[in-house]
């Protein structure tokens, strides 16, 4: 049992450093009644250990944990959601997906248990003031954090365990409730831990030289805290979909049998479905939390999207199309498996198009990278056409297109092995397709007349409706689509396993991209705090307060995401080999 | 007849890019940066191969050809001409990009600098996130004083600003062509129409040297301000700015009140 | 249908789904407090 021995060290480990910071943090007892303001700090206050860089170690330390609670956090969710699925159409299938998830995650548990408490030691190691004063703060939360983890841990074995013990109509539910406490528990958890990290951005409960006034919520619940709430909690999702679908494209390419080829394929199907629906309204998440860090400053947010930080953004957006893209021709290989998807291949090239115009866009910088003799031959750097494409307005316009034809990709995926036999169903097309149009004529008008005839009030406030009119559009032709097929005949059985090995790597180039993604984006979310600790509060006066240059941030997330990724494959291999056994003739004793 | 899926593919490539240099170079005659056209091409291929590709009767239509030269003895002079020529090609590409040349080294450039919270203006320690032009109000308040303090704005900057920006406040003043990046364009919807107020006075007050020191080195020429003018004329240039190019500066409305510091 | 007819179906869909959207501009602007059409 050494997950539950490795886990069991790790609460006790954690219960125990909080008692000892507690007991001797300095800024903990001395401030018992009133507390200090943020303690101002030296180079000499940063203690070199071993010889090693502390911001690396603790940038990638950080940077693992998160991406391993991301998944065992996202895992639970849909577990929960396929178990209940499976509940509902009594289709086992459905059920032994549902426990080969959670199966691959327990060893993930253990791995993100590791990982934080290395995280923890390295904090304390290599910013004990930081830590000290962040823990003075969030004393009660920590505390609490920690206990959770004992509750978090307990629902899991109970619920991963007790999966075949608890099969039948009321067991199957207290399963279920089970699988949604375990999920309560773990998303309190990552709210805790958001608290923290959002404070250092936008402190709130203290006052300008860091004196706390004792309210532990108002600190937690400090302006930015939501936002990335959302942002997380929805990218969990599609992070852990992405991962289970590079799991089951890694079964798919190695498995034997049709059989195993159809299982696995059926499985990284769902598991893309789930991921696609939680990547379209992350842009969207995204968005919100970009514009909450632009209202609650003016600087943050120049940095992020003006400042240095916009080239990182610019990749940002190459990988976010790449994960557009990807997911579209995994779609359309999928489609392979029906007999009837012939009749819709002429569309494909044309969502191709819609989809390659609007990444382009969505991608194009705000300031070019111009050669001499390209920035003589502008006059400057300003370009005429492409300028107006790198601004917001634009990229909101391209997204929720993208989004649209995305959508589209699924809705041909879904009537490719059906035939309607309802007698208006000419009609309905056309109706379908009268709402894509006025829909998409919609985002054009909001996005162009908005974003470039009015003032920024009105270019933020546009992407309200533009958002809604394509949720409207998701929504609408959902429903139309469900009365046009009701009753409607298959063109023949589904072929499962019948999919190119090109869409398994599709489904693996989503999981990295996502991976990769999510290291660059959480350097710029922390490195737009710049030299501060705690925003405008707690300086960083340690040697390596200063920004990185791209080049290497980019590296130190490349490694990164390359020993997670390795990681993962270690925990995909586990999985396989717990249900390997070996007969060796004449090794027992008869 | 039907083309060749490969030839096809091809084409259109082909035609992508001529495209894009004929649109852009010869008939909007605004050059579309190398870099970005690489880009662009990339993503294009990319798309491309996923429409060529998505079923196996197409992928197998599409490879044939590259198969049937590598395979089938009858095309051994194609194959071998083509393994020598897209080597050397390969090969050449390498050579001309690691070429020492005399031309400057390409520069990522940040437009807009992020300001400081607080700035040193006039001796005081500011708050740019707080602070807002003292004429604004007068816009809606009385529109008669606004647009005299539009026309003082008018002036000061025609006898210190339009050498560089311009008198169309276009960035091309009679001295812009001697500067390196050069000077700003106001009528971009990409420059002041994005940003506060506080942001262009903390930018005018403290000119060049003023710019954060986070993400030096910067290279611009543009001078302290507020050894020059006062803090009204700044004011009122801003004024002046945002009303000659049609442009509104950038305000939070009513989201600004909720959120805050 | 003709194909005069289908137009026309198709035309008036649009149309009708266009004003949908607009009164959704409209609600949703307005409840940001903006009119839908800019007034400088």
């Amino acid at each position: 049992m050494r997950k539950t021995l490795s886990f069991g060290f790790l609460a006790s480990l954690v219960a125990l450093v909080v008692c000892v910071l507690a007991g001797t943090g300095p800024a903990l007892a001395q401030e018992a009644a009133g507390f200090g303001p943020a303690p101002v700090l030296t180079a000499a206050d940063y203690p070199t250990v071993a010889g090693v860089n502390g911001r690396l170690v603790i940038w990638i330390v950080a940077q693992l944990h998160l991406w391993f609670a991301a998944f065992v956090l996202a895992v639970p969710i849909f577990v929960f959601i396929i178990e209940a699925i499976g509940m509902r159409t009594r289709d086992k299938r459905y059920d032994d997906m549902a426990y080969e998830f959670i199966k691959v995650s327990i060893t993930a548990y253990s791995i993100t248990a590791i990982l934080g408490g290395l995280l923890l030691f390295s904090l304390i190691l290599f910013y004990p003031h930081l830590f000290g004063y962040l823990s003075t703060i969030f004393s009660k939360s920590m505390f609490y954090y920690a206990l959770l983890f004992f509750g978090e841990s307990a629902v899991l074995y109970l619920y991963y365990y007790g999966w075949h013990w608890l099969q039948g109509d009321l067991r199957k539910w207290i399963h279920l409730s089970l699988g949604l406490l375990l999920n309560a528990i773990g998303t309190t958890l990552m709210l805790l831990a958001n608290a923290w990290l959002t404070f250092m951005m936008s402190p709130a409960g203290v006052d300008p030289a860091g004196v706390f006034n004792g309210n532990e919520w108002e600190a937690i619940h400090n302006f930015l805290w939501n936002p990335i709430n959302i942002h997380r909690f929805v990218a969990n999702i599609a992070y852990g979909g992405s991962i289970v679908g590079a799991y089951a494209a890694f079964k798919f390419l190695t498995a034997r049998t049709s059989q195993e080829k159809a299982h696995y394929d059926w499985m990284g199907y769902n598991a893309n479905f789930i991921a696609i629906c939680a990547l379209l309204p992350l842009p969207f998440a995204g968005y919100y939390l970009a514009a909450e860090i632009y209202a609650y400053s003016q600087q943050m947010g120049i940095t992020l999207m003006g400042g240095i930080f916009a080239w990182l953004f610019i990749i940002q957006a190459v990988l976010i199309g790449a994960l557009f893209l990807s997911a579209n021709y995994y779609l359309w290989c999928g489609m392979g498996r029906s007999d009837g998807a012939r009749r819709y291949y002429w569309a494909i090239k044309y969502i191709a198009i819609v989809l390659i115009g609007a990444f382009l866009v969505w991608f194009t910088p705000h300031t070019l990278v111009l050669t001499n003799s390209e920035l003589k031959s502008l006059g400057g750097p300003h370009h005429s056409i492409l300028g107006p494409l790198g601004i917001m307005p634009a990229k909101n316009t391209a997204v929720n297109l993208m989004i649209i034809f995305t959508f589209l990709s699924f809705l041909i995926y879904r009537r490719s092995n059906k035939v309607a036999t309802v007698s208006w169903e000419g009609m309905g097309n056309t109706l379908q397709v009268a709402l894509f149009t006025a829909g998409i004529l919609n985002i054009l008008f909001l996005g162009i007349y908005h974003g470039y005839f009015t003032n920024t009030v009105y270019k933020v406030a546009a992407s309200i409706p533009q958002v809604l009119t394509t949720f409207v559009v998701i929504v609408v032709s959902l429903v139309l689509d469900s009365f046009i097929y009701r009753g409607a005949r298959d063109v023949g059985p589904l072929h499962w396993g019948r999919i190119p090995d090109r869409a398994q790597y599709a489904l693996f180039l989503l999981a990295v991209a996502f991976t990769w993604l999510m290291g660059l984006m959480g350097y710029i979310r922390s490195g737009i705090r710049q030299h501060w600790h705690v925003v405008d509060i707690m300086r960083d006066n340690s040697p390596n307060a200063f920004t990185p240059t791209l080049g290497y941030a980019a590296n130190v997330v490349s490694v990164a995401a390359v020993i997670f990724l390795t990681l993962v494959i270690f925990v995909f291999w586990i999985a396989k080999v717990s249900s390997v056994k070996t007969l060796p003739a004449g090794y027992w004793k008869e | 007849m039907r083309l060749p899926r490969l030839l096809q593919a091809a084409l259109v490539l082909v035609g992508v890019y001529l495209g894009f240099i004929v649109v852009f170079d010869y008939m909007l005659e605004a050059v579309i940066p190398g870099s970005l056209l690489t880009m662009y091409m990339f993503f294009v291929t990319v798309g491309v191969f996923m429409v060529f590709t998505y079923d196996e009767e197409r992928t197998r239509e599409l490879v044939a050809p590259i198969k049937a030269m590598v395979e089938n003895p009858i095309y051994r002079g194609a194959r071998n001409t083509v393994f020598i020529v897209i080597p050397l090609l390969v090969g050449y590409g390498v050579y001309s990009r690691t070429l020492p040349s005399f031309e400057a080294p390409v520069e990522l450039r940040t437009i807009h600098p992020a300001p400081p919270s607080t700035a040193k203006i006039y001796g005081e320690r500011v708050n740019l996130l707080t602070l807002e032009n003292p004429f604004r109000h007068y816009q809606t308040d009385d529109p008669e004083i606004f647009a005299e303090y539009v026309q003082e704005g008018a002036a000061v900057y025609i006898e210190n600003c339009q050498y560089c920006h311009g008198d169309k406040l276009d960035g091309k003043g009679p001295y812009a062509e001697g500067l390196n990046p050069t000077p700003l364009n106001f009528q971009d919807i990409g420059t002041i129409a994005q940003l506060q107020e506080s942001y262009l006075y903390w930018r005018i007050a403290t000119g060049g040297p003023g710019l954060p020191k986070e993400a030096a080195p910067w290279i611009s020429s543009m001078p302290v301000w507020q050894e020059f003018l006062t803090e009204e004329e700044i004011w009122k240039v801003i004024l002046f700015l945002y009303d000659y190019t049609g442009h509104a500066p950038r305000s939070w409305g009513e989201a600004h009140d909720a959120g805050g510091h | 249908m003709g194909f005069a007819r289908k137009t026309l179906f198709f035309a008036a869909a649009v149309a009708a789904c266009g004003a949908g959207f607009l009164v959704l501009d409209v609600v949703m602007m307005n409840m940001q407090g903006l009119d839908l059409i800019f007034e400088k």
